[in-house]
């Protein structure tokens, strides 16, 4: 009883008999200004990103197929503010990774398999997702108000690889039996876990243009074939889901 | 290394402000429309003002010498817009005659639209078109023939299509009472295209329907029509043509600028709601010192918990904000923006009905919402009620319609004064001030406040009945739950209001009740001790001191 009364006076100090309350306002509700917003203090968003990996030919056993080697993800971003031009923060997100290869000689898998070719070959594709974890360093440009802006990101990126997969297609030579087969394979020994890289970004509110660089291979040296060279460089987007 | 490459050759868009206006010629009788001379001249405000002068053309010219981009000028600021990078405009800040430079917006954000559409049934839209005038019986304009006339309102919007041909403008067309146009955005005097957000706007001022229905009362103003707001804003340089357009209104003798439009968290803090530092608010402190009355929409930004105070320009202590109203409750409507201002000026100043019908895009007529509404319907009451008193300067008027609303001498940060009426602009009408009408009955530890018994109107708001024999399809209940007497949507409410002011002159809290019964409050006494109690009711205002 004691309680339900003094929750009574706490709540409604101020009483009123048979009528409704049809407005209520306090003006200090109205004059504050909090901390948290895209040019406040700090701030949360998520985003989503897409990008594709560089062509490359610069190996002649393996080249990389640019549209359909891409990245993708999600996360959030924090962003705690220094000044109205300098902020850092990080993103933490999932990445996910492929790789579509082109060969023209015999890959890893000839010694596994002896009738796969290059010839036959007809894809490679592989696949591995990520946990990252990227800080930043933010410069903002033009006044603004409590607004993302103009800006351009410095990134760290490090990632710890939470799954892969590698897989292989081709043309049975013996067809009148089998026409296509299949090779998966999961939880790759001969695959780096921790890669990192950098990355600069432009941000124009709510999406951002980055190119990255991996400064760590895909494959480590179990993989004694070394045609094997993913590219370093990915171009992409992102799209920021404001909160 | 990189940062300061990249600082060095990012482009950004600057204000640079000359320190004199040495050696120009100005004659105003050339500048100048007539009618913005006779404004300058009645409002003691001198008709060669130093700020009207056109900037010095070799310092304008040396800037865009040195800039990359020349944006535009202003004679009213003595400067200029331009980008330039971060050593160009060091250069020109070395210029001897650069007193301030200033950064200002440079990136692109969606536009939204804040009105909502909702379709009505006939009768609910007639008896809508007239309580939105009715409200601030504005109809006794009308019936003194008075319509505006004589007097040029300027509009600043996105866009009008549709003006330069619907049948609701013609009776405007007809007379040529368009007597100018541009585009501050595209630089061409082509308003008539883009958003039809203007002339809905318009349509609130003047408009009327093709069976004689008004739904705004200055049919017999002049208009000038600018845009000044684009779909992909380019932040800050919204609120620069907003600028731009007003040298250009006063130029060409606008009496009245009515601004839809309300800048908040993208381009400003709530700090910065101060009345004297966003640079449309600016603007138009400057169009009012020119003997302009400047009428802006409060704001939609009342249930926006990141905002929900006044929009830059209705902070600026020289405008008159106008709020808004829901016809059905007869209170603030959820949407329409709270003041004060950051440094606590009263505002709103007044509220009008915020959901009306307007022109739609397709030149008929629809119910929309907004303080957008509001604001022009207010603006054409100026008009009428500045003809009815024409040796009103700017200020006056604006303190005249303060003084007309049907809450003052009451007022809060929902509506302001209330409600403008269109009698006190027509006759002597003393506002009411006998206070016998409250009961007040002070306790050990609280405040009792009742109604003389037989001036309680136990209003039918509240009461909604199911076996009403109302029109269908009438909206019965709002989104925050009141309930909507449907046999009449809309009639004036007679509604209980009280606020708290502190010993520094603002108001710490304010409250509106629904009347029902006695006592119709109960205040803690500590939480009065050393503020005024201010209560109203049916016209009836009582302050009491703590």
């Amino acid at each position: 009883m004691r309680i339900a009364l003094i929750a009574y006076v706490l709540v409604f100090p101020m009483v009123c008999f048979g009528q409704e309350t049809l407005l209520h306002k306090k003006t200090v509700e109205t004059l504050r200004e909090g901390d948290f917003g895209p040019n406040k203090k700090r701030y949360i968003h998520t985003f989503f990103k897409v990008g594709f990996y560089q062509k490359t030919n610069a190996w002649n056993a393996c080249s990389i197929q640019g549209g359909n080697s891409f990245t993708t993800g999600y996360g959030i971003r924090y962003k705690r503010k220094l000044s109205s031009k300098l902020s850092y923060g990080y993103d933490l997100g999932y990445d996910f990774n492929q790789y579509r290869f082109k060969r023209d000689s015999s890959s890893l898998y000839s010694q596994l398999n002896g009738f796969l070719t290059a010839d036959s070959l007809k894809t490679d594709k592989l696949t591995f997702g990520m946990l990252e974890l990227a800080p930043y360093f933010r410069i903002n440009f033009g006044q603004r108000g409590d607004h993302l802006g103009k800006y351009l990101d410095f990134v760290l990126s490090g990632g710890l690889m939470l799954s892969s997969k590698h897989v292989l297609k081709w043309d049975h030579p013996n067809s009148s039996i089998i026409k296509k087969s299949t090779y998966k394979s999961r939880r790759l020994g001969y695959t780096n876990k921790l890669f990192f890289g950098i990355e600069i970004r432009y941000g124009n509110a709510f999406y951002n243009l980055f190119i990255r660089y991996r400064c760590v291979d895909i494959f480590n040296s179990k993989l004694n074939e070394r045609p094997y060279q993913p590219s370093l460089i990915r171009l992409g987007g992102y799209l920021i889901i404001p909160d | 290394m990189a940062i300061v490459v990249l600082s060095t050759c990012a482009q950004e868009k600057y204000w640079v402000y000359f320190s004199d206006k040495k050696g120009v010629t100005f004659n105003p009788k050339e500048y100048f429309h007539p009618n913005a001379i006779e404004r300058r001249i009645k409002s003691n405000y001198p008709i060669n003002h130093y700020s009207d002068r056109p900037l010095v053309e070799s310092y304008v010219q040396e800037v865009v010498d040195l800039a990359t981009l020349y944006k535009g000028v202003s004679r009213w600021l003595n400067a200029i817009v331009v980008t330039a990078s971060y050593s160009q405009i060091e250069q020109i800040r070395a210029l001897p005659f650069v007193t301030k430079i200033e950064a200002s917006a440079y990136h692109s954000v969606v536009c939204t639209s804040e009105e909502i559409n909702i379709t009505g049934n006939d009768f609910e839209k007639r008896d809508l078109i007239r309580f939105q005038l009715d409200r601030m019986n504005a109809h006794q304009f009308k019936e003194h023939g008075i319509t505006g006339r004589g007097l040029t309102i300027a509009i600043f919007d996105a866009g009008f299509p549709g003006v330069d041909e619907a049948p609701m403008f013609d009776h405007i067309r007809a007379r040529k009472g368009i007597v100018g146009t541009y585009d501050f955005i595209r630089n061409t005097d082509n308003v008539y295209r883009k958003i039809e957000h203007g002339s809905m706007v318009f349509s609130c001022i003047a408009g009327v329907t093709k069976d004689s229905l008004r739904l705004g009362v200055a049919t017999g103003a002049n208009f000038l029509l600018a845009i000044t707001e684009k779909l992909m804003k380019e932040g800050l340089a919204e609120e620069e043509a907003w600028l731009f357009a007003a040298e250009w209104a006063d130029k060409n003798g606008a009496d009245i600028i009515n601004s839809s439009l309300g800048y908040t968290r993208r381009n400003h803090f709530k700090e910065d709601m101060d009345g004297q530092t966003a640079i449309i608010t600016r603007a138009a402190n400057l169009a009012s010192a020119k003997g302009i009355l400047v009428v802006s929409s409060a704001g939609n930004e009342g249930n926006k918990r990141h905002w929900m105070m006044v929009a830059a320009p209705a902070d600026g202590d020289s405008v008159l904000a106008v709020g808004a109203i829901n016809p059905w409750s007869g209170f603030h409507t959820n949407f329409s923006s709270f003041g004060p201002s950051s440094d606590k000026e009263l505002k709103p100043n007044v509220t009008a009905v915020g959901h009306v019908i307007a022109y739609n895009e397709t030149k008929t007529i629809s119910e929309t919402q907004g303080t957008s509404f509001s604001a022009p319907l207010v603006a054409g009451f100026a008009a009428c009620a500045w003809q009815a008193n024409p040796t009103l300067t700017n200020w006056e008027l604006l303190k005249r319609i303060e003084s007309s609303g049907d809450l003052y001498p009451y007022f809060d940060y929902a509506h302001g004064y209330g409600v403008p009426q269109a009698d006190c602009f027509l006759s002597n009408t003393a506002s009411k001030s006998n206070d016998s009408v409250f009961i007040v009955d002070v306790g050990d530890s609280v405040v009792t406040i009742s109604i003389k018994t037989d001036l309680i109107i136990n209003d039918t708001l509240f009461h909604f009945s199911e076996n009403h024999d109302g029109v269908k399809n009438i909206i019965t209940k709002r989104e925050d739950g009141i309930k909507i007497d449907k046999n009449h949507p809309f009639i004036k409410h007679e509604l209980f209001y009280y606020h708290l002011e502190n010993n520094e002159g603002f108001l710490d809290e304010f409250s509106v009740l629904s009347v029902e019964k006695n006592p119709i409050a109960q205040i803690d006494l500590f939480r009065l001790k050393d503020r005024i109690l201010r209560i109203h009711y049916l016209g009836f205002t009582r302050s009491i001191q703590f």
